[in-house]
């Protein structure tokens, strides 16, 4: 969290800008004269580019491979080029997702492990392959980081939904995090679907253990077996089994379908709009979101769910090419 | 912008104090949140100070005028007594001793510096780590991400300030001494 204060703020914009490039006559005299407007403004900006100074040490240090602390920075030297441990490299990856291979983020030894950011478009589906034969199946609207090596097996789930199929190591616990929420493979296939701080997890085979990070002392770990499922927030996860149809319905979009038995209207249209740019409107209250819907549709045809509603349900349905209304 | 003896002592001598004066106006001032006003006004009070004579001894100079500030708060404000401030470990400023933290260089100050950047909010990280470790410019950090050059100069512009707060503990290279410290001439009062 940045302090509110006005004068870094403006420190840290001329900052910013000179960064960009050298300042024209007229950015030098504004400069010149924000500075000269009181003391206060010259050491803010003095520290402000101390700071941003300081962090040129890491350009040097990328030369600097005795720095890596850990038997895996050690391996990972062999194993690539020095710089590519240190600097992001953006590569296309395959033809669906852009993967960018940046070093890990949220951890304190950055940027000592490499990692592996992947992430798919609103109705896309990609598969990524890791290193240790694990595969992950991305959703729609999805980005995660995975880093695995032989040593550690983590992925992040920052957004959206994901199919693993996880190669067990007893040694090597394959771990999701998402939020403060961490998901342990116990030897699986299972789904992780993230929405803000809430999760769904839904094990198709094997096991999973559910542990809130943030709360360990207030919530015990949750053990997921298969044809269950848990829905995690913080501080509260549930758990309730499922049977093998239902398992098989929550990964339809596997093969890009969606299956729904018995579902609200409402509910229905906002798994649509994760697929697709072009979303459907149902009033959010009233009888209409109620309407039960069961049956299984193709994930990206919205158009073809939309006529339906008009055939079948004799709702009106308005389609103005980027929203389509369903109304009585 | 032209650089004066004043600006270079404040950055090579004052601000690697940083870490220190900041624990101490922790321990020493209950409002957390006013720290970093409290950091900057004592910052300008030095400089202006510095640009009559600058001082011989930074250290002890440093926190003598935090503490000065300190005292002239707390009684504008009444909310901390006074003598919490001039307590016993208010004076050991004076002490001429090597800073301990000078010795704590290289290596240490690069993993702090990681670890500052690593807790930047992720388009802020992405643009600083191609920036500063890739050695981008702007223009082709902006072209890499697919994101407009002004967007890029804002995220430059938020992690700056993120990373001189997150720095505040890191001391670079042992400073050589181009100021104070200097023998005093005999005779001088």
């Amino acid at each position: 969290m940045i302090e509110h204060d006005p004068i870094e703020e403006q420190a840290a914009r001329w900052l910013a800008r000179q960064d960009a490039g050298p300042l024209d006559a007229a950015g030098k005299a504004g400069f010149d004269a924000w500075l000269a407007t009181s003391t206060r403004h010259r050491v803010t900006y003095l520290r402000l580019e101390a700071a941003w100074k300081r962090a040129d040490h890491l350009r040097a240090a990328r030369q600097a491979p005795a720095l890596a602390p850990s038997p895996t920075g050690a391996r990972m030297a062999v194993e690539r080029a020095p710089w590519r441990r240190w600097a992001p490299v953006i590569a296309i990856a395959a033809t669906v997702a852009l993967a960018v291979v940046l070093p890990q983020t949220d951890d304190w030894d950055w940027p000592f492990t490499g990692g592996q950011k992947f992430s798919t478009g609103v109705g896309d589906r990609y598969t990524a392959h890791l290193q240790d034969g694990s595969q992950i199946e991305l959703n729609t609207n999805t980005r995660l980081r995975a880093s695995v090596d032989q040593a550690t097996r983590e992925v992040r789930l920052d957004r959206g939904e994901a199919f693993f199929e996880v190669v067990h190591d007893e040694k090597h616990p394959f771990v999701v995090i998402s939020g403060d929420l961490r998901i342990v493979d116990v030897g699986t296939k299972f789904s992780v679907r993230r929405e803000g701080d809430k999760l769904e997890v839904v094990v198709a085979e094997g096991a999973v253990l559910v542990e809130d990070m943030a709360h360990p002392n207030d919530v015990p770990p949750v053990l997921v077996p298969q044809l269950a499922a848990a829905v995690a927030q913080p501080k509260a996860i549930r758990k309730s089994s499922r049977s093998e149809e239902q398992v098989r319905d929550a990964l339809g979009w596997r093969r890009g379908t969606l299956v729904f038995t018995d579902r609200p209207l409402r509910e229905v249209a906002a798994e649509f709009n994760r697929y697709n740019r072009k979303q459907l409107v149902v009033p959010a209250d009233g009888p209409l979101g109620d309407i039960r819907i069961g049956g299984s549709f193709e994930a990206t045809n919205v158009d073809a769910f939309a006529r339906l509603l008009h055939s079948g349900f004799g709702l009106k349905v308005n389609d103005d090419g980027r929203e389509i209304k369903i109304s009585n | 912008m032209n650089r004066s003896a004043v600006d270079l002592w404040f950055v090579e001598e004052v601000l690697p104090l940083e870490g220190a004066l900041t624990g101490y106006l922790r321990r020493k001032w209950r409002e957390a949140n006013e720290i970093p006003d409290l950091r900057q006004e004592i910052y300008t009070r030095v400089y202006e100070a510095a640009t009559v004579a600058i001082p011989e001894m930074t250290k002890p100079f440093l926190f003598m005028t935090a503490r000065n500030l300190l005292i002239d708060r707390a009684r504008r404000a009444q909310v901390v007594s006074i003598e919490a401030v001039l307590d016993s470990e208010g004076l050991d400023v004076a002490d001429t001793v090597p800073n301990p933290e000078q010795n704590a260089v290289g290596r240490e100050a690069l993993r702090l510096l990681q670890a500052a950047i690593s807790r930047l909010p992720p388009r802020c990280r992405e643009v600083t780590l191609l920036r500063k470790v890739h050695g981008l410019p702007q223009r082709d950090v902006a072209r890499r991400m697919g994101i407009s050059e002004s967007t890029v100069e804002q995220q430059v512009a938020k992690g700056v300030r993120l990373i001189a707060d997150a720095m505040a503990d890191i001391v670079p290279e042992p400073v050589t001494s181009r100021f104070g410290r200097r023998p005093r001439k005999v005779g001088q009062p």
